[in-house]
């Protein structure tokens, strides 16, 4: 916990676990206010390209297909900007890789789009949309 | 931000929607959303790494699409005069009298899943204006719907159902190649011939059988 002088606590702001939320402060503790400190000549390294990524579940760096369980088994692709199932064509717009500086799913037709949910989040639709690692 | 489970389902870190196949609809260029985890097979996957993949086969009979994988072959009108559809000027399709020329030659392309043109190989069969036309024509491969045909039956059908036809049904040289709902008419039947089994054109003084 980190306390000022006057008491007010460094915390999570409205106490929710989201990426980019801010960092506020308050008098109250709680988990949202409990941070480990951990010394740069000791914080783990970086996974590297190959290696797996357990949090996302993801080889990084190294590019895959994605592939829908309906009958036809088509392949996950872009259509202009939008998420598509299509038959298997082999081009780049069907192959995808986990980006571990970003956290996204990177496109390997486009390198700086990503998956996005459309509208900030507030749409259904999932399009390619250039990276910007906000949690839609 | 997305996680992949290790089975089969893609879940956003925020929301815990997942991706989903909209309506379930199992179409060409159907629409890929998030939705509510309901467990369905619209919101199951496979993440394949493309190391792993089975590498696309390049020889040999696609039993889905009805074609030899890249080899040549005529498309030949079951009319009467047994013409032949062409790429005229690597642009029209039309109806022809058998040449034998690189330009009445097709071949099926099993990366593209596109029927391509022998004379111009980086042009596929297409449904004109992105499939709202009627016209067929060859243009730029990109694999979309009005690109993607099979052979079944003797018919050239698109992936949305519509067939090669011959426009009216008329046997002349140049006529226009279309697409039109199947009607099992003799101009919508085509025999494909391979290349390497094309009888040669009967030369002067042969018998015409």
């Amino acid at each position: 916990m980190f306390k000022n002088e006057k008491g007010t606590i460094l915390q999570v702001a409205h106490h929710l676990d989201h990426e980019s939320y801010p960092i506020g402060h308050n008098v109250k503790d709680g988990l949202f206010s409990e941070f480990d400190v951990v010394y740069a000549d000791e914080m783990e390294a970086e996974p590297k390209k190959g290696d797996f990524n357990d949090h996302f579940g993801m080889h990084i760096e190294r590019p895959f297909f994605v592939v829908s369980a309906l009958s036809s088994e088509r392949y996950l692709d872009i259509l202009g900007r939008n998420m598509v199932i299509k038959t298997p064509n082999g081009r780049t717009s069907q192959q995808w890789y986990f980006d571990q500086k970003s956290r996204t799913i990177k496109s390997m037709y486009r390198k700086n789009w990503s998956w996005d949910i459309a509208g900030s989040g507030k749409s259904n639709n999932m399009h390619a949309w250039n990276t910007n690692s906000k949690w839609w | 931000m997305w996680k992949f489970d290790g089975q089969n389902t893609f879940f956003n870190i925020y929301n815990d929607k997942v991706l989903d196949v909209q309506g379930g609809r199992d179409q060409e260029g159907n629409n890929v959303q998030v939705w509510n985890r309901n467990r369905s097979k619209a919101q199951q996957w496979k993440l394949i790494y493309v190391d792993k993949a089975e590498k696309p086969k390049n020889k040999g009979f696609d039993k889905d699409l009805g074609l030899e994988r890249n080899r040549p072959f005529y498309i030949v009108s079951k009319l009467t005069m047994e013409r032949v559809v062409e790429c005229w000027g690597a642009n029209n399709i039309i109806l022809s009298d058998f040449t034998g020329s690189l330009g009445q030659q097709f071949f099926f392309d099993p990366v593209s899943k596109t029927i391509k043109s022998q004379q111009w190989k980086d042009r596929s069969m297409t449904i004109q204006g992105a499939g709202r036309s009627a016209n067929l024509h060859m243009t730029t491969t990109n694999s979309r719907w009005f690109q993607m045909f099979r052979y079944k039956n003797n018919n050239i059908v698109n992936e949305k159902g519509k067939v090669m036809d011959v426009v009216g049904g008329r046997d002349t040289q140049h006529n226009n190649i279309q697409v039109y709902q199947k009607n099992n008419g003799m101009g919508q039947q085509f025999e494909i011939v391979y290349a390497d089994e094309m009888p040669p054109v009967p030369k002067k003084g042969e018998l015409n059988k």
